[in-house]
């Protein structure tokens, strides 16, 4: 067992089934287990130009820990748990990896929604590393994972990597 | 034109400007977050308007509207495939687009490319050639702006045009709130209604389409037929299907198109983006032609035609809507360009200044790299469009022709063939555009009629499948991009219920756990 | 119709016709994409 900081879930296993079983219409589909995904959280804080001023702006950016994959995210509250070791996915990024990924995608992220060419004087504050549970439910011969901090859903496809 | 347009064109800017402004001071940083980061507050109709309406541009107001005039129906040719054009790509390539990308982490459609077909060259090539045709789109803008403006205030056109640039580079360098989500739905609706009027007006002083036609008759019967004026293009197949495609599947060749399709997040997104872009565009695309058309009998004495449109706009309209329309279409045409110029320096200081010169740049360099480009271009752009200014119309369709013929192949088999490989991809993507540059400059429209679209389109194919094949043995697609293919593809046996509810932005992570899962159980079977 | 040779009527109204029955087939075939949850593009 292991401690581990893990995003607060919105969804519970048997939310999660119900999401999935209206969906497929499967009274069979059952929670197989959970999954728990690392992601290298930093805060960033941004200077954004506006017609009154450069206004300061706070955000959240997480980078997938095991395929390196940015993305902004909204407010999240935490909490320590303890969670079986087997269960966390094993992070294949460092830290120092993710903070070039972490850059990147606010930079972008910023330069696209405000259509401007400027500065952002974006700087980032690692925060470690934060999980999310994703409950797996199989449903008549197909897996999906759901997020337990919104309900969003996927297929799986299971083939050795 | 009079006072009145032109203080109503003022007043306009000053409105949206305080809407940003007021947007700004009383929004509290909530709405400034909510904004950035989720758009979620803005509807889908309001989505689709703001997509759609980026579209609108030089080419619709100058390019269409001259293209009517000087050639009459023969120009609906170009209509007919732009009325599709958003439909068709959405359905043949922007769901799995869309998985892919986000399961390679690009950000930019450069970027797309080269993790797709991994080589520096394969970024190196599309990066420069889509910056400079990018500068040729804007070159279009630049010419539609100061054009414009000189018509409305009455402006020697150098001067109208410097104004021009200089707002649309204000705007580039600063454009910060402006962009608020409902500056763009309030000049959307704005450009909406103008255009509307304009074509109600056009027809109403013509007594309504068919007594327009049948005066265009009298005027030059050939001007109604399919084949332009002196029926000049009869029988010419090769140029109707130029026309036909490159407002069909070439614009899938600009990068602000493909971010658009990398950007969706659910199946539902792309489906309604479909019928908004169908809706759309049988309204207003082929409205600029037929306005061009019919200003054939309201200004017989035009003697530019790129200016068809704004001038039926001034005889027809009263003064203060045309001052308002006016700033609307302004507005329009300058908001492209600044899009443009945004995609130009973000592919030279992220795709290319970064990646291959200085991979250490620091965001204020990056900034420099881009602002320093963006510069060049205005500079470069300001002289040509002021010493020798082509045709908006013939930029737009050449840059549009060569973009489209060197990245079509690459970005549909990008999705749709596990065979295509990175020579296959480099070498369709360099013959594409060379042959539809070359078959312009070299005059063989003329020999062969052949459009250069119909040429590059045709050779870029060609190469991409030629060349993939035969190197299929020294340089294999990569097995995890095949795998990262087929995570994009439809995941089975999946009731399409699920399917349809997919979050696309968890793909990542889904082939991730999907991997442990699978290692779990063959472990488990040992 | 309209004053218009036929070519040109075929041409100013049947592609518009066309892609408008592309789109409601389009429309058809994906019409279980549709999904309750009104979020919109995050990113």
């Amino acid at each position: 067992m292991t401690e581990v900081v893990v995003i607060r879930a919105a969804l519970t296993s048997t939310e999660a089934l119900c999401v999935v079983a209206s969906l497929t219409g499967d009274v069979e589909a059952r929670v197989e287990k959970d999954v728990i995904f690392p992601y290298h959280c930093f805060e960033a804080r941004c200077a954004v130009p506006t017609l009154a001023g450069r206004k300061k702006l706070d955000m959240i950016c997480l980078v997938d820990a095991v395929n390196g994959i940015g993305a902004t995210a909204d407010e999240f509250q935490l909490k320590r748990e303890r969670i079986d070791v087997e269960k966390v996915l094993a992070t294949e990024i460092d830290a120092d990896e993710a903070l070039e990924v972490a850059r990147s995608t606010v930079t972008h992220r910023l330069g696209r929604k405000l259509r401007t060419i400027s500065s952002f004087d974006v700087e980032l504050f690692p925060r470690g590393l934060v999980h999310k549970r994703f409950w797996i439910v199989r449903s008549s011969e197909a897996r999906i994972m759901v997020d337990s901090t919104n309900g969003s859903l996927h297929p799986l496809k299971l083939r050795a990597a | 034109m009079s006072t009145t347009v032109i203080f109503f064109l003022v007043l306009y800017y000053v409105v949206v400007l305080g809407i940003g402004y007021w947007a700004m001071r009383h929004g509290g940083s909530e709405d400034l977050e909510g904004y950035l980061l989720g758009g979620r507050k803005v509807g889908p109709m309001a989505t689709a308007l703001t997509l759609q309406s980026t579209s609108m541009s030089g080419y619709m107001f100058l390019g269409a509207g001259s293209l009517g005039f000087s050639q009459g129906y023969w120009a609906l040719w170009y209509a007919a495939g732009d009325i599709g054009g958003g439909v068709l790509n959405l359905s043949v390539i922007g769901r799995r687009m869309r998985k892919l990308s986000q399961m390679f982490g690009a950000l930019t459609s450069i970027e797309y490319l080269e993790k797709r077909y991994p080589s520096p060259a394969v970024r190196i090539f599309a990066g420069v050639l889509t910056v400079f045709l990018l500068g040729f789109y804007v070159l279009a803008q630049f010419i539609a702006g100061g054009k414009g403006m000189a018509l409305v205030t009455g402006m020697p056109y150098p001067v109208a045009l410097a104004i021009a640039v200089g707002i649309i580079l204000v705007y580039t360098f600063m454009g910060g709130y402006l962009a608020v989500a409902y500056t763009d739905f309030f000049q959307s609706l704005v450009m909406l209604v103008g255009v509307m009027w304009i074509l109600i007006a056009a027809l109403g002083e013509l007594g309504g389409l068919t007594a327009a036609n049948n005066a265009i008759r009298e005027v030059d019967p050939t001007l109604l037929s399919v084949w332009g004026k002196g029926l000049g293009f009869e029988g010419q197949w090769g140029i109707v299907a130029g026309a036909l495609l490159v407002f069909s599947i070439g614009y899938l060749g600009w990068p602000h198109v493909v971010t658009r399709h990398m950007a969706m997040s659910r199946p539902a997104t792309a489906r309604r983006a479909g019928l908004w872009a169908t809706v759309w565009n049988l309204f207003f695309v082929p409205t600029p032609y037929i306005v061009g058309i019919l200003a054939i009998l309201i200004l017989p004495g035009l003697d530019d035609p790129e200016m068809a449109i704004f001038e039926v706009a001034g005889s027809l309209l009263p003064a203060a809507v045309t001052g308002l329309v006016m700033a609307a279409i302004m507005a329009a045409i300058m908001s492209t360009a600044d899009s443009l110029l945004l995609q130009t320096g973000s592919i030279a200081s992220r795709d290319l200044y970064e990646r291959f010169i200085n991979p250490q740049a620091s965001e204020r360099q990056m900034v420099m790299v881009s602002r320093g480009l963006v510069l060049a271009i205005a500079v470069i752009g300001y002289a040509i469009a002021l010493v020798e200014p082509p045709t908006v119309f013939k930029i737009v369709i050449f840059a549009t022709s060569v973009l489209g013929s060197a990245f079509l192949p690459a970005y549909f088999c990008a999705v749709w063939w596990r065979r295509a490989n990175t020579p296959g991809a480099l070498s369709s993507m360099v013959i594409g555009a060379a042959m539809a540059f070359t078959w312009e400059y070299a005059g063989y429209v003329e020999t062969t009629q052949i459009a250069p679209m119909v040429a590059g389109v045709v050779s870029s194919t060609v190469t991409m499948i030629v060349v993939s094949l035969l190197t299929q043995r020294i340089a294999p697609v990569p097995p995890y991009i095949v795998e990262v293919m087929d995570e994009a593809a439809t995941v089975g046996p999946i009731p399409k219920k699920l399917l349809a509810a997919t979050d696309m932005s968890l793909a990542p992570e889904a082939a991730a756990i999907g991997a442990a899962l699978a290692r779990d159980e063959e472990a488990g079977r040992d | 119709m309209f004053g218009l040779p036929l070519e040109t009527t075929l041409l100013v109204f049947g592609f518009p016709l066309l892609w408008i029955v592309y789109t409601a087939i389009f429309l058809l075939v994906t019409r279980d994409w549709e999904h309750d949850t009104p979020e919109e593009d995050g990113r």
